[in-house]
C-alpha cells in the first residue's frame, strides 16, 4: 500500500502532529510491519507493532530521508524489537527451564494465517538466524536486497549469500515434504 | 559473523540458482525456464501470504492514534519526555522518580496549613506545650520524673502532723508577713506560748514572747523569732501550702502535740535572744521582748 501523496508533504504533517499525515503512514507500512513481527516469532505481534509504531512518532522529527528510507527506518526499528523480543523470550524460557533453547526458530505461530498448509514456524526452523532474517525481510517484508543490507547492517553481497543459501535450504526441505 | 555465516558445508556447491532467479523467487516468481523451481516459488508465495494480512483502515487508525497519544503522554526509555526543552539551562531536568516531587507536595501542603489561622493556632499551642514541658523537665517536675508515688499522694492528702504547724510558721514568716498581720489570730506565736503553758516548762524567753503575743495580739515581729526554728523539721512546702490558707490552723496548733517540738526548736535558734532576758521579770519581757526578738 502506498501513501497516495507526496512523501515529503506528508512527512512534514507528521511532523507537526497531524492525525491524517500518520494514518497514512502506518497503513502504507501496517500489513507487512505485522507480518515480519509474526513471522519472526512475536508471541503478541500487535503489541509489537505498537511499539515499534511509538517509537516511530517519537524519532519522526530526527528523520531524513524518501519513502524508501522511511520503510527501511520502520523495518530496523521492527527488526531490534524482535531481537529485543526474542532475548526476552530466551531469558524466560532458560529460567523456567534452566537450560538453553534447542533453537532459535520462531517458538509460536502467532500471526499466522489458520489457512496456511505449510507449517512455517517448523519449516523456518532450518535456516540460520540470519538467513531467516533475510529471507523474511525479502519476502515477508518485501524489501531489496540493498534495503534489507542497511536494515541488518551488512553489505549487499553478504545479503545475497544468505539468500541463496536460505533458498537452497528451504528446496531441500522442501522436497522432504514438511507439511502441515 | 563471518561472511557465510558460518554455513561452510554449502561451499562450491550449485544449488543452480543466480541472483536473478533467487530475486524472482523471492518476489513469488518462477524465474523464466526454471520450472523445476515453481514449487519453490509456490511455497515462498505462501509464506507471505501466510503472515502479510490486509490491515484494516480502522485498526491502522487506531494505531496511529495511539502511538502519537502515547509519545505525547509518556516518557521516552531514557526517562524523558518526547517533547522536552532543547536546553535546562534554567533549571536541572526533572527526575524520574516521583519521591521528591511526593515530598515537595506534603510540605507544600504543610505550610498552606500553618499560613491559616487554624494552623496559626495549632503551631502556637504545640510551642507553648513544648516550652512548657521542656522547663517542667528542666526543673525535674515531670509527674513520674523524679518523684516517687508518695509525694504525689503526700501532696493529694490533707495533712495535720506536727511538722505542719512549725513549717506553717516557717513559711508563714518567710513568705506571707503581711497576710499574718491582717488575719490576727492566725499567728503561730500565740499558739506555741499556750503550748508552752501547758507544758510547765516554759523558759523566759518563751514567756517575752508569749506575753508579748497577748499584748500585742498579733504582731509581726513576735513571729518572727518561732518563725525561724525550723531546721529538723521536715517540711515540705507542698504540705506547708496546703495548710497556710487553712482557717482552722490555730485548732490544730493548740493540740498537746506541740508541747514536746515548739520548746525544743526555740531552744535551738533563740539561745541568743534567751540568754539576754533569761534573768528578766515577765512584766519587763512585756515592754522588751517583742524588741529584743525583732532584732
Amino acid at each position: 500500500m502506498t501513501i497516495g501523496l507526496p512523501f515529503p508533504e506528508v512527512l512534514r504533517a507528521a511532523r507537526s502532529g497531524a492525525d491524517w499525515a500518520w494514518e497514512r503512514l502506518v497503513a502504507s507500512i501496517a500489513a507487512p510491519l505485522r507480518g515480519y513481527v509474526a513471522a519472526q516469532g512475536a508471541v503478541d505481534p500487535d503489541e509489537l507493532v505498537g511499539q515499534v509504531l511509538l517509537q516511530l512518532v517519537q524519532g519522526i522529527e530526527r528523520f531524513e530521508g524518501d519513502e524508501a528510507g522511511f520503510r527501511s527506518w520502520v523495518f530496523v526499528i521492527a527488526h531490534h524489537r524482535v531481537i529485543d523480543e526474542r532475548r526476552r523470550q530466551r531469558r524466560q524460557t532458560a529460567l523456567q527451564a534452566r537450560q538453553a533453547p534447542a533453537a532459535d526458530a520462531p517458538p509460536a505461530d502467532a500471526g499466522l494465517d489458520a489457512s496456511a498448509t505449510i507449517d512455517w514456524p517448523q519449516r523456518l526452523r532450518v535456516l540460520s538466524e540470519d538467513q531467516r532474517h533475510v529471507i523474511l525481510l525479502r519476502v515477508v517484508a518485501g524489501l531489496s536486497a540493498e534495503e534489507v543490507a542497511r536494515i541488518l547492517g551488512k553489505r549487499v553481497g553478504t545479503i545475497r549469500v544468505l539468500q541463496h543459501r536460505g533458498l537452497a535450504r528451504l528446496r531441500a526441505e522442501l522436497g522432504a515434504g514438511v507439511t502441515r | 559473523m563471518t561472511l557465510f555465516d558460518g554455513d561452510g558445508g554449502e561451499m562450491g556447491k550449485d544449488h543452480g540458482i543466480d541472483a536473478d532467479q533467487a530475486d524472482q523467487l523471492l518476489s513469488g516468481r518462477v524465474p523464466a525456464g526454471r520450472d523445476d523451481l515453481a514449487p519453490l516459488a509456490s511455497d515462498l508465495a505462501s509464506l507471505s501470504a501466510a503472515y502479510v494480512r490486509e490491515v484494516d483502515p480502522i485498526d491502522a487508525r487506531l494505531w496511529a492514534a495511539r502511538a502519537v497519544a502515547q509519545a505525547r503522554l509518556t516518557p521516552s526509555d531514557k526517562g524523558d519526555l518526547a517533547a522536552t526543552p532543547a536546553s535546562n539551562a534554567d533549571r536541572p531536568a526533572r527526575q524520574a522518580s516521583g519521591l521528591p516531587k511526593r515530598r515537595t507536595a506534603v510540605l507544600e501542603s504543610i505550610l498552606a496549613f500553618l499560613t491559616t489561622t487554624a494552623g496559626k493556632v495549632v503551631a502556637a499551642g504545640a510551642l507553648v506545650a513544648a516550652t512548657t514541658t521542656g522547663g517542667l523537665a528542666a526543673t525535674g517536675n515531670l509527674p513520674g520524673q523524679d518523684d516517687g508515688p508518695e509525694r504525689v499522694i503526700t501532696q493529694s492528702v490533707p495533712v495535720d502532723d506536727d511538722t505542719v504547724d512549725v513549717a506553717d510558721a516557717d513559711t508563714t514568716e518567710l513568705e506571707d508577713q503581711a497576710e499574718l498581720d491582717d488575719q490576727g489570730e492566725d499567728c503561730d506565736a500565740p499558739d506555741v506560748a499556750e503550748a508552752d503553758d501547758d507544758a510547765d516548762e516554759v523558759e523566759a524567753d518563751e514567756v517575752e514572747a508569749d506575753d508579748d503575743a497577748d499584748d500585742q495580739g498579733c504582731d509581726p515581729a513576735a513571729v518572727a523569732p518561732t518563725a525561724v526554728v525550723t531546721p529538723e523539721v521536715e517540711a515540705p512546702e507542698v504540705e506547708s501550702e496546703d495548710l497556710e490558707s487553712d482557717d482552722d490552723t490555730d485548732e490544730v496548733e493548740a493540740d498537746d502535740d506541740h508541747e514536746v517540738e515548739a520548746p525544743e526548736v526555740e531552744s535551738e535558734d533563740e539561745h541568743d535572744a534567751t540568754d539576754d532576758h533569761a534573768d528578766e521579770p515577765d512584766d519587763s519581757s512585756d515592754d522588751s521582748g517583742s524588741e529584743s526578738e525583732s532584732d
